[in-house]
């Protein structure tokens, strides 16, 4: 127990939350955006798997990790794109896509892999790109906090720039304000003259971009190729923080955090002398336990 | 009685259009994709009418999508959208092999007596997410798709220290004895009585809905969720027998598989089933028959596809454009809505 401990008090850990918060909070994010809009895309974990695969070919095959990274994002816009226009526009439920679209990915990813590698397991054959690490100079040369927060990946610091950046969007911009008017009381934004759809249609793209993100960095800094079903529940792990976080941004931020942390804990367990099977659990159990532990003490809130 | 009708008339038009665009799209990504397209799509079709083994897999693989489809349309027609099925599977798979590789009674007795304690099990497995949704409103969309992780993480760790044949090699248990398993009935294939067990659901599921109290209040609150509140039944009954029922299906479809399919219980993963048991559901417009057909459509293109990709260069995993196509095309309701206004205009007046 000492010894686990001990491994929980070290820079090394604080590094590992982060790296493991940053895909969980960028689709976190995301869904917050679409959520505010009144379409929550619960499409996070197909979108950054497509995406994901994205940037290992593009970068493989473009020899450019920023035409990796570019074509995740454009994978991830064009996915919720989609998923946008079936729900806006042609009448499918937004949850019916999303469950849809998600299980397609998971298979679709595994048959344009085997078109250009002959593996369905991972790309390993591929030479993709990573995207690179920074040391942040002055950050760096602190002792414990220049360990924690200095020598990530980018996407990592971009991460943590789009909980700032979404907060200011929503907030301070006319995009925030008409998004969330339109999430609030689409009849009234209509009536004062926002078109209902196209706010809805661009708060789901906003989700994909963000998807996008985490799906590069899972592919092109967190491991260095795409493997089937890499995302392993992170997308819905972010679902699980938007919701307890009232998809407000900063309480989705912390709530991934949390999440983060447990992950970071099982990861280091792993090393552990427990059983595998069930340290895996740990940071499901986890949001299984607070989403319910929320929604226990918001009922009683309510009464 | 007569728009009773011509909705349901294009809702097939609708369907068959589905079909033919779906069809359609997979010829044209095997074209791009394969070096004899042609010979793979005919492959892809006919494959499982040539021989009586390949019609009996069909059959086969059809009973799990099937009873987890039923299992999924249950939720979703009220409403619910909890993917739980998939952990419900496996786990119930666990309790199928706990008792099916003992000595109980005669043939009848044991596998019936396993189907039975699985299909309760996976019923109060589901009742998890059922009484917090019901209670307090949490999620169940994201508390059943973690459950289905800590479930095959339970279960695997059940599998590995308690239930493991130490004398083979790999994870797997011990052997099903035979006075568990199910009889064959059509012989040489893996169609068992199981069969009629997912024939009598089905005929169940179909008398509730259109028999039952329980089955009018599920499918109005599916429209409306404030539905039950003003209507007696309070939301917490409904929704936690909602939940009961398809985790009831889903833990006897996987009891019912694995003891017609297997001689051991050998998942290492989730099975998947669970999660094709949504596509099933929203193919079948969360109707029993529905279902049971999107069953048979789904294994039938399942199994074509599983035939061609040993000829062809074409991974199995192609079959999931076509099913996703179909899916979406079905749940998308602007081609019933722009039949029903043709129909509206032919007719000269609108909203008749």
């Amino acid at each position: 127990m000492d010894e686990i401990l001990a491994l929980l008090l070290t820079p090394t850990f604080g590094y590992a939350i982060l790296r493991v918060t940053t895909p969980i909070l960028f689709a976190a994010l995301g869904n917050v955006i679409s959520s505010k809009a009144g379409v929550s895309n619960i499409a996070m974990e197909g979108t950054m798997l497509t995406a994901s695969l994205a940037g290992v070919l593009v970068s493989a095959y473009s020899r450019s990790a920023i035409m990796g990274l570019l074509a995740a994002l454009l994978v991830g816009i064009l996915f919720s794109a989609f998923m946008a226009y079936l729900s806006l526009y042609l009448g499918t439920k937004v949850i019916m896509a999303g469950i849809a679209l998600n299980l397609f990915a998971s298979s679709f990813t595994v048959y344009v892999l085997y078109m250009f590698t002959g593996q369905k397991g991972n790309s390993a054959a591929l030479a993709s790109k990573q995207i690179p690490a920074v040391e942040i100079p002055v950050l760096k040369g602190i002792p414990v906090i220049g360990e924690i927060f200095s020598g990530h990946n980018i996407l990592v610091y971009v991460a943590l720039l789009s909980v700032a950046v979404t907060y200011v969007m929503l907030n301070k911009t006319k995009l925030g304000t008409h998004i969330k008017a339109v999430g609030e009381n689409p009849s009234a934004a209509a009536s004062v003259g926002i078109q209902v759809r196209r706010v809805q249609f661009i708060s789901l793209c906003l989700s994909g971009l963000l998807a996008g993100f985490g799906g590069a960095y899972m592919s092109m800094g967190y491991l260095s190729m795409f493997t089937r079903d890499m995302i392993a529940g992170r997308g819905w792990i972010a679902i699980a923080a938007s919701a307890m976080g009232r998809s407000m941004v900063i309480p989705t931020t912390v709530t991934s955090f949390l999440f983060g942390i447990f992950s970071a804990i099982g990861n280091v367990l792993q090393l552990q002398n427990i059983p595998s099977e069930l340290i895996t659990t740990l940071p499901y159990a986890a949001v299984f336990t607070g989403i319910v532990v929320y929604s226990v003490r918001k009922s009683k809130g309510d009464r | 009685m007569k728009k009773l009708n011509v909705k349901a008339k294009n809702e097939i038009i609708q369907i068959l259009t589905a079909v033919m665009i779906a069809l359609a799209l997979t010829l044209i990504v095997l074209f791009l994709t394969s070096d004899e397209p042609m010979y793979a799509f005919v492959k892809l079709i006919t494959a499982p009418l040539t021989r009586m083994r390949y019609f009996g897999n069909v059959l086969e693989l059809m009973v799990p999508l099937a009873f987890a489809g039923l299992s999924a349309s249950l939720l979703f027609r009220s409403g619910l959208f909890n993917m739980g099925g998939e952990g419900i599977f496996y786990i119930s798979g666990i309790v199928t092999t706990g008792l099916a590789t003992r000595y109980m009674g005669n043939s009848f007795f044991h596998s019936m007596a396993v189907i039975l304690a699985a299909s309760v099990f996976g019923g109060l497995i589901a009742c998890i997410s059922g009484f917090f949704k019901a209670k307090y409103d949490a999620n169940e969309l994201v508390t059943s798709l973690m459950l289905n992780t800590i479930l095959f993480g339970i279960g695997f760790y059940i599998l590995k220290t308690k239930l493991k044949d130490m004398s083979v090699t790999g994870v797997a248990s011990a052997e099903f004895t035979d006075t568990a398993k199910l009889t064959v009935i059509v012989p040489k294939t893996g169609i068992t009585t199981g069969f009629f067990l997912l024939i009598l659901a089905t005929a169940v599921i179909w008398f509730i809905y259109k028999q039952t109290r329980l089955g009018y209040m599920i499918k109005m609150t599916g429209i409306n969720k404030d539905f039950a509140k003003y209507s007696g039944m309070s939301f917490f009954v409904l929704t936690m027998s909602v939940h009961f029922m398809s985790g009831f299906i889903a833990g006897m479809g996987s009891s019912v598989h694995l003891l017609s399919m297997y001689d051991r219980f050998t998942w290492s993963a989730l099975p998947g089933y669970g999660f094709d048991g949504c596509l099933v559901a929203m193919l079948g417009k969360n109707h029993p028959i529905g279902v049971f057909a999107a069953a048979f459509g789904l294994s039938y293109l399942r199994t074509g596809s599983d035939i061609m990709a040993r000829g062809v260069d074409v991974p199995v995993e192609m079959v999931a454009i076509v099913e996703t196509v179909l899916v979406l095309l079905i749940t998308a309701d602007f081609m019933v809505k722009y039949l029903n206004r043709k129909k509206a205009m032919a007719g000269g007046r609108v909203n008749g």
